[in-house]
């Protein structure tokens, strides 16, 4: 039987999805005073996974690695809280976080230096939305890499993971040899709320905390734009189905779309 | 970066035998900022299409063609083809390489970057020319903010997101020059795809769709999703879902439009009982015309959509889809 792995997440705090975002007085960088932070979503499937392997293969360690600042600790935590066993906080410090060579620069430094059969992470952060770091990663590792899997297979030898993911063609069925990298992607798992057992025993864990390697950056941002705000339209008037008739000649006359 | 005449590489992008609108795309978005730049085009393709696509290149603003032939190409390996384009660039120097953001290709632009350690800018709505440098702009935040980000190196790779730029007529050209790169093409030692197992239907990606109609929470069950499958199939669009629909177990995952799905870019999107919230309309406020319908009147919805009517999706959307059909089939 499987046993042992050792499991890296790489996670990352975002805000909520629910936020809206406002840019600073010189349209520098996004105003984060009253941001409410979560872990990344597409990272919570990575957790889950790794815990649903954990509960299948005993002496597993699943160390949650972050790149972030000291507020980052309180997103850690929640992963800590459902099931990770160990945590590194990579310090941003230094770190141009707005180019993916400069982070997977220093997550790999760190990363490099640790012992591991399975790198998870979400597919992408749904702030910055490069979904390219993991595969920098991948490459500075000399990793095999599949993105936005769907499903997870590890062999009963630990060598080997048979993975499922959406193409553009069908559902894709993958094998390569671990240790590899993969993303998640919605759909993979449900991921599990901690218990409250969790959250209390996540509080007295300690989150080891790493200075970061730095990467000359290949991208800068020359400037943030809020988009154009979208002119209001206007309700169709009229009854039912008088306003769909009006609404099909608008779209045919109006709006030349069909 | 400044592009100083160097060439600009363009991976053109096929299925079935027909180079894809997105390859005209990407000519309009760098002719912008070509000047005086050679644009190259390269095809990766089996034998058996080889030379069809060729001649459709021909008659693209292309000012020269390279292709690389191979059986590998059959089935798509970001590997596979990420070592193919290397190739090329060695071939050519280009100093920016452009892909279309598409599933496959944007894994092949990633790919490509860590191989090459190039700087890479995925997603990008549109290309311009900042005081000389090269600036490329791309929403961030699903589209709740846009950033315009420039190379720092002297080369670059960018993943432009499909359906958003205008083609028009400089996509066209004429070019005599195909030249055949003869490059070893090996498969992918690092993982091997087992299987396929192909959509009982074939339908259009979403981000690719011209037309989506989506379903929210207001549709209230799998079944009911039945009266947009009904209106897509006689407007030839694709039934998308807000995270709502998906979490209920109404839509498979990956027909979710917003920040934690898809981002859309259609030239209509019918919103069918979507309240509207922002994880929902950052995915699709880009489309070029909103419709909602929604019973309740002040949903969020309507604030971004161009068309609204209040009213019962389940006597609209059949009224709606027999209208459509009717004005279609004159």
């Amino acid at each position: 039987m499987l046993k042992n792995m050792n499991i890296l997440v790489l996670m990352k705090q975002t805000p909520d999805t629910e936020s809206r975002i406002r840019l600073n007085a010189d349209n520098s960088a996004v105003d984060a005073s009253d941001l409410k932070y979560i872990v990344n979503p597409y990272d919570e499937y990575a957790i889950e996974e790794a815990i649903k392997i954990s509960e299948k293969t005993p002496g597993t360690t699943i160390t949650l690695v972050s790149l972030g600042g000291q507020n980052a600790k309180e997103t850690i935590k929640k992963g800590l809280a459902v099931g990770a066993t160990d945590a590194v906080l990579i310090s941003d410090s230094g770190v141009d976080v707005n180019c993916p060579f400069a982070v997977a620069g220093a997550i790999h430094s760190s990363v490099s230096k640790m012992k591991y059969d399975l790198i998870l992470t979400g597919m992408k952060a749904v702030d910055d939305d490069y979904a390219t770091v993991p595969t920098l990663v991948a490459g500075l590792l000399d990793l095999p890499i599949v993105t936005a899997i769907l499903k997870l297979t590890i062999s009963p030898d630990g060598k080997t993971a048979e993975v499922e993911r959406e193409g553009e063609t069908g559902r894709e069925v993958m094998l390569t040899n671990l240790p590899a990298i993969f993303t998640a992607q919605k759909g993979l798992n449900e991921p599990r709320y901690a218990s409250l057992k969790g959250i209390m025993a996540a509080k007295k864990k300690e989150i080891r905390e790493e200075a970061a390697a730095s990467t000359q950056p290949k991208i800068k941002i020359v400037r943030l734009s809020s988009p154009p705000p979208r002119p209001s339209g206007k309700k169709i008037e009229g009854d039912f189905p008088a306003n769909v008739k009006t609404l099909v000649q608008l779209l045919r006359n109006e709006a030349k779309v069909i | 970066m400044k592009l100083d005449s160097r060439p600009i590489l363009i991976y053109v992008e096929h299925a079935d035998g027909k180079i894809k609108k997105n390859t005209c795309e990407l000519i309009c978005a760098v002719k912008k900022v070509s000047g005086s730049s050679p644009l190259i085009g390269l095809i990766l393709s089996g034998p058996e299409a080889l030379s069809g696509l060729c001649d459709q290149a021909k008659k693209l603003a292309f000012t020269k063609v390279l292709t690389i032939e191979s059986q590998e190409f059959a089935v798509f390996s970001k590997n596979v083809f990420a070592n193919a384009v290397k190739d090329a660039i060695a071939k050519v120097s280009p100093a920016l390489t452009v892909f279309s953001h598409t599933a496959n290709s944007s894994e092949l632009a990633k790919a490509l970057a860590a191989r090459t350690a190039t700087g890479i800018i995925p997603d990008v709505i549109s290309v311009s020319d900042d005081g000389g440098q090269l600036v490329a702009e791309r929403p961030i935040y699903a589209g709740k903010v846009r950033a315009k980000v420039a190379f720092t190196g002297e080369t670059g790779i960018l993943s432009v997101r499909p359906n958003v730029i205008e083609v028009d007529a400089s996509a066209a050209g004429s070019c005599d020059s195909v030249e055949k790169l003869d490059v070893a093409v090996a498969p992918d030692a690092a993982i091997k795809i087992v299987n396929i197992i192909k959509s009982a239907s074939s339908k259009v990606d979403l981000t690719e769709a011209d037309i989506i109609v989506a379903g929210g929470r207001g549709i209230g069950s799998k079944e009911n999703f039945k009266a947009l499958e009904d209106l897509a199939a006689a407007i030839n669009g694709v039934v998308g879902a807000s995270r709502a629909a998906v979490d209920a177990g109404w839509r498979d995952h990956h027909d979710q439009v917003g920040q934690t799905g898809k981002i859309v870019n259609p030239k209509l999107y019918i919103a069918c009982g979507i309240s509207g919230a922002i994880q929902h309309t950052v995915g699709m406020q880009s489309a070029k015309c909103i419709v909602a319908i929604n019973k309740d009147p002040e949903a969020n919805i309507f604030k971004i959509a161009d068309y609204g009517i209040v009213g019962d999706l389940f006597q609209v959307l059949p009224e709606l889809t027999a209208e459509i059909k009717k004005l279609l089939a004159n």
